[in-house]
């Protein structure tokens, strides 16, 4: 964090002696970046079905509870290291911290106050690992994406996507206590689909983050690199969307879904690779369905799982 | 510039209602941590809460030194 003024969490952009002590509880709420946890609590609660065992549901809960909070509680450290480069962009302008609603000091507190019990508590109640790789995930988003890639080179958020992509992981180990590879292979379908969601994203928000000084892909090399970036991580996401089947944790229902909705990504990739530099609507529809092709798969794998459409995989593992 | 500056010496109303509006969410979040907690102690301590021998009851437990033995029913 580059700005004095915001480390030592004074007056910050343009805020007034009038403002302070103005926030209220739902600027500590936007700090956890809501929209984000429940894409992330959507993929843990897959992640925590699709798992072979049983596990208490009040467990479970408080299970899914540790990884939101441990979600939010990332998001807010973001918000803290980030309010320089937040001020200065259109889209995250009006965020607490750069806004002068909360200090980048308060959002820091919360931020460590969060992560320690959301972890402290997944392991006491939970188990220790699915506690160490929460953990993991958000000193992960924290120290290694937000302090040190996202200022540093454009594949930040290709490498910076894995923290997205623990949360199913999470959910996996809460069960079973340990990490497999067909948690692994969730994590790799998020991890694909990173690069391609964020960088359509990137490609009308481009504006944004060069003034911010952020070095997304389509300010350092430029759009028609980016569409070709997102053009071949869609391409390598197509095969790996298939691993849940390939390590038989999902059924044909999947494996049809999976065909569509990869279809249709791949056209709107197609779209957006074809486009010119400066045409941008088809990447704003990329980006839109992006999300919707992560919550359908998902949804598919627990619809599955949870009409029993699938082999169990504790009968798998019995054998 | 020192951290006391961030204080105005007289809160508006405005000011105080958000302070109120911040600690009636903190205690809120509090007695839902206490909740919690008190949830996931029963749900771990689980059926062992019932099946805690009751000293005094028929089949209860006699201490023979340091091993415990169940009397017989009757």
């Amino acid at each position: 964090m580059s700005d004095s003024s915001i480390t030592t969490g004074n007056l910050i952009g343009g805020r007034t002696m009038s403002e302070i002590g103005m926030a209220a509880p739902a600027d500590y709420f936007e700090l956890l970046k809501p929209r984000v946890m429940s894409l992330v609590i959507f993929t843990g609660l897959v992640g925590l079905v699709v798992a072979p065992g049983t596990i208490n549901p009040i467990i479970a809960f408080v299970g899914l509870l540790c990884v939101a909070v441990g979600a939010g509680a990332s998001g807010a450290l973001n918000m803290w290291y980030d309010a320089d480069i937040d001020l200065k962009m259109k889209r995250t302008a009006n965020r607490p911290v750069p806004a002068g609603r909360i200090t980048a000091r308060e959002a820091f507190g919360f931020g460590i106050t969060l992560s320690v019990g959301s972890v402290l508590v997944m392991g006491l109640a939970v188990n220790w690992v699915a506690a160490g790789l929460l953990a993991f995930t958000i000193f992960f988003y924290v120290v290694i994406y937000t302090m040190w890639l996202k200022r540093l080179t454009p594949q930040n958020i290709v490498i910076g996507g894995a923290a997205g992509a623990f949360p199913p992981m999470i959910g996996w180990a809460a069960v079973t206590g340990s990490i497999s590879i067909e948690s692994i292979s969730l994590f790799l379908i998020i991890f694909m689909w990173t690069p391609p969601h964020f960088w359509a994203l990137s490609l009308f928000s481009r504006d944004d983050y060069a003034a911010a000084g952020v070095p997304m892909l389509p300010v350092v090399a430029g759009e028609r690199v980016t569409r070709n970036q997102i053009m071949l991580y869609t391409i390598l996401l197509m095969p790996i969307s298939f691993l849940p089947n390939v390590l038989g944790f999902a059924g044909l229902i999947y494996a049809g879904v999976t065909t569509v909705l990869g279809l249709a990504f791949l056209g709107f990739a197609f779209r957006v690779w074809r486009d010119r530099e400066g045409e941008l609507k088809t990447a704003k529809q990329l980006f839109a369905y992006s999300i919707l092709y992560l919550f359908l798969l998902f949804s598919t794998l627990l619809v599955e799982q949870g009409l029993g459409l699938v082999p169990a995989l504790n009968a798998m593992v019995r054998l | 510039m020192s951290d006391n500056q961030e204080f105005p010496r007289k809160w508006s109303e405005e000011q105080l209602k958000r302070r109120r509006q911040r600690n009636l969410a903190l205690a809120w979040v509090l007695g839902g941590v206490v909740v919690l907690f008190f949830v996931i102690t029963i749900t771990k301590l689980g059926g062992n809460v019932a099946d805690r021998p009751v000293y005094g009851a028929v089949n209860a437990p006699t201490l023979v030194g340091s091993v415990e033995l169940i009397k017989p029913i009757g």
